[in-house]
């Protein structure tokens, strides 16, 4: 629990930030709005696998707490984006019976959780909750499909980190304030929320996952988020 | 009456593309979901825009354009809308398609951005990017290139070379954005949708909350002379802006005919259920059914579904009436994906509108809801009255499972789609330009008098006055720039979806 209660700071430090961010001039607002989206993915994110998979965070804590953790040092079992969220390409062939127990990706949006987690819990996504709740991103989830949700879910997602690390690795020799402006950085940021709320909803209507909400308390915390961003 | 319901009701009905840029902001109204889609319009990154016939696709991209430079002088990006509403798109593949859109884009390049001289510059894609690039350089501003009409349901050969060439100009500086229906799929080997660009649906879905709200505000902004009289019965604004937007799907354009008939034959009276139930029972005979002979000669090599498409959708309607006048059906997926140009075709029209991909059915298996087209929906309910009980129950949130259509046994089980053959040319071209007649079909029209001048001067298809130059028209006697005008409009709306 201490773990999650560190990462709920951290999201919500993130969204005080980008409150912050919103009365900055223009120039600051290109600079920092990637830095702090990237982190809101990657921190709510990493939440979620926490929820998901406390195994695997539970390991990187114990990490950082031993005496051989320097912070100088890269740590080989720190969560990555590329592994623990998105999967580092996608298998085929998923059961096969000559697949070595670690070629079983435990990427979130990879297909194996697809199939064993968020399939499912989509399902019950569309069935359990009252037509009407959920607002606007919930009835557009609803045409996508159950069989290309987490497809769709995985290339948005995907697509969002990219254009952030863009504007975090100053790889970017452009005008920042051309390529991360307002109009740009508002809806980047409202869809990175949208697909986060999605897979945070449908956490809460997988039986696997811990620290789950009642589905009222986790749809009454999804519409409120939604009502934020569409403000 | 209304200062806004003019002489000609038809100019009230054209589409947003059609519409003088003067007029525009006065006709055209943004609600707050709309504001959500529009972010993304304006925002950089590759958008696909998908709707239906009238759902406003064109209104958006216009509006996004104009949130943009140089409209918005402060804005950091070029707004420049394209309408590919041209005969060459339609005729022509590989280098002569790349030729000609990308003099389209230059020419209208040149249009929007002040400093950009097309001189010299061959149309090609190399040379596009390297313009394009040239612009952002020189001016400081991103580019977002609005696409309208991008992909015609009745002509998909062309469909590959137009995504190789929307991604191969997108980049860190350029954005594009099409519009396209929802029966457009093939998108040519090279473009995958979810990665190559962000799709956006354009719907109004009346299961959401504030939904009459919206639509009452529409009739206040585009309506603002209709008597309060006419909201102080038992129907107030909300009520009626509420049942007609859910009557046409929220498809704007209908809805807009749907308050035109309404308030042209209200007066100053207060409007009831019979009123409503005149109005609804109009479109359906002389707005949506027509559409979908409307549509025949452009589907092209898809002509033959028209016939079974009618079918599918009485057979969804008598069924749905019969079982308690429910607005919702739930179509088994197998049946959805082996009849999937029939559906999409009648969600084309605004006969369906799909509010699921997938739901649970009381048989097993999982299947698409669709809500259904309320106008066609009243005339098979029996009498075809709306009663108050009948309104009650559509105008609350549907409490009533929808009309289930199982994998086997139901209706659609037998149902055979017929032999479509090749690729073909678009029925319209062949057609006498009689056709273009203001009817049931084709509420925006020309009047008899232009038909005559047409006649007169030897045209007797669509395709050879689409084909005519402007300046061979402007030669026709009494034929000025607002009559080029109004005939290219009409042409747009015969040959265009």
């Amino acid at each position: 629990m201490l773990v999650l209660k560190q990462m709920r700071k951290l999201v919500n430090q993130t969204t005080t930030c980008f409150e912050w961010l919103k009365d900055q001039p223009d120039q600051q607002a290109a600079f920092l709005g990637p830095y702090l989206a990237r982190s809101l993915l990657e921190v709510a994110m990493s939440a979620i696998v926490a929820r998901c998979d406390p195994f695997r965070v539970l390991i990187v804590r114990e990490i950082q707490a031993s005496a051989h953790y320097s912070a100088g040092e890269r740590v080989k079992a720190a969560l990555q984006w590329q592994g623990d969220i998105l999967p580092p390409k996608d298998s085929p062939e998923l059961w096969s019976i000559d697949k070595e127990p670690e070629k079983f990706s435990r990427s979130l949006l990879g297909p194996y959780y697809e199939h064993l987690y968020w399939t499912p819990a989509f399902q019950r996504m569309v069935d359990e909750i009252e037509i009407g709740r959920g607002g606007a991103w919930l009835s557009d989830f609803r045409t996508w499909g159950i069989a290309g949700a987490m497809k769709r879910i995985r290339a948005e997602v995907g697509k969002l980190y990219c254009t952030f690390s863009k504007g975090v690795h100053h790889e970017i020799l452009l005008e920042r304030v051309v390529m991360f402006d307002r109009l740009s950085m508002a809806s980047y940021a409202a869809d990175a929320l949208k697909h986060i709320s999605l897979i945070a909803l449908a956490s809460h209507l997988a039986p696997q996952v811990h620290a789950s909400l009642p589905l009222d308390a986790a749809l009454a915390a999804f519409e409120k988020t939604q009502e934020t961003v569409l403000l | 009456m209304n200062s806004l319901i003019p002489e000609d009701p038809v100019s009230l009905v054209l589409a947003a593309e059609d519409c003088a840029p003067s007029e525009f902001e006065a006709l055209h109204v943004f609600t707050p979901a709309d504001d959500n889609t529009l972010s993304k319009l304006v925002a950089h990154g590759p958008v696909l825009l998908r709707g239906g016939r009238g759902t406003g696709k064109s209104a958006l991209m216009i509006e996004a354009a104009r949130r943009l430079a140089p409209e918005s002088k402060e804005s950091t990006g070029w707004g420049v809308y394209i309408s590919l509403r041209h005969l060459e798109l339609l005729r022509s593949r590989g280098d002569a398609y790349e030729k000609f859109l990308c003099s389209l884009i230059i020419r209208q390049l040149e249009e929007t951005v002040e400093s950009f001289s097309s001189e010299g510059l061959d149309p090609s894609v190399p040379t596009l990017q390297r313009a394009l690039t040239g612009i952002y350089s020189e001016t400081g501003k991103r580019i977002v290139l609005f696409f309208d009409d991008a992909a015609h349901i009745g002509r998909e050969a062309s469909l590959q070379e137009f995504f190789d060439i929307f991604r191969t100009i997108s980049s860190s500086v350029v954005s594009c954005k099409a519009a396209i229906y929802p029966g457009v799929t093939k998108f040519g080997s090279r473009f995958d949708v979810y990665n190559d660009a962000t799709v956006v649906d354009v719907s109004r879905n009346e299961e959401l909350p504030g939904y009459p709200e919206i639509f009452s505000s529409i009739i206040s902004a585009r309506y603002p002379t209709v008597p309060d009289t006419c909201f102080s019965g038992v129907l107030s604004k909300i009520a009626i802006g509420g049942i007609l937007a859910q009557s046409v799907l929220g498809n704007m354009r209908a809805f807009v005919f749907a308050c035109n008939l309404l308030f042209e034959s209200a007066g100053n009276k207060p409007i009831g259920l019979p009123a409503i139930q005149q109005t609804m029972l109009s479109l359906s005979s002389n707005y949506f059914w027509p559409l979908l002979d409307e549509l025949r000669p452009k589907l092209g090599m898809y002509e033959p579904l028209i016939e079974p498409a009618q079918r599918i959708a009485t057979v969804l309607y008598e069924h749905a009436a019969q079982s308690g006048s429910r607005k919702s059906v739930l179509v088994h997926r197998d049946v959805v994906e082996r009849l999937a140009k029939l559906f999409e075709i009648l969600e084309y029209v605004g006969f369906i509108s799909r509010r699921e991909a997938s739901r649970a059915m009381k048989s097993g298996g999982r299947g698409a809801r669709y809500a259904l087209n309320l106008c066609a929906l009243l005339e098979q309910v029996p009498g075809a009255r709306l009663t108050q009980e009948l309104y009650a129950q559509w105008a609350s949130p549907d409490k009533l499972e929808p009309v289930q259509f199982h994998k086997t046994g139901s209706h659609f089980s037998e149902f055979k789609l017929p032999d479509l053959s090749a690729e073909k040319d678009l029925g319209i071209f062949q057609l006498s330009i009689s056709y273009l007649g203001k009817s049931k079909a084709y509420p925006y029209g020309l009047t008899e008098a232009k038909m005559q001048i047409l006649e007169e001067a030897g045209f007797s298809t669509i395709g050879e006055l689409a084909e005519a130059s402007d300046g061979r028209l402007l030669a026709l006697p009494s034929v000025g720039q607002a009559t080029l005008q109004r005939f290219r409009n009409v042409l747009g709306q015969a040959v265009w979806m």
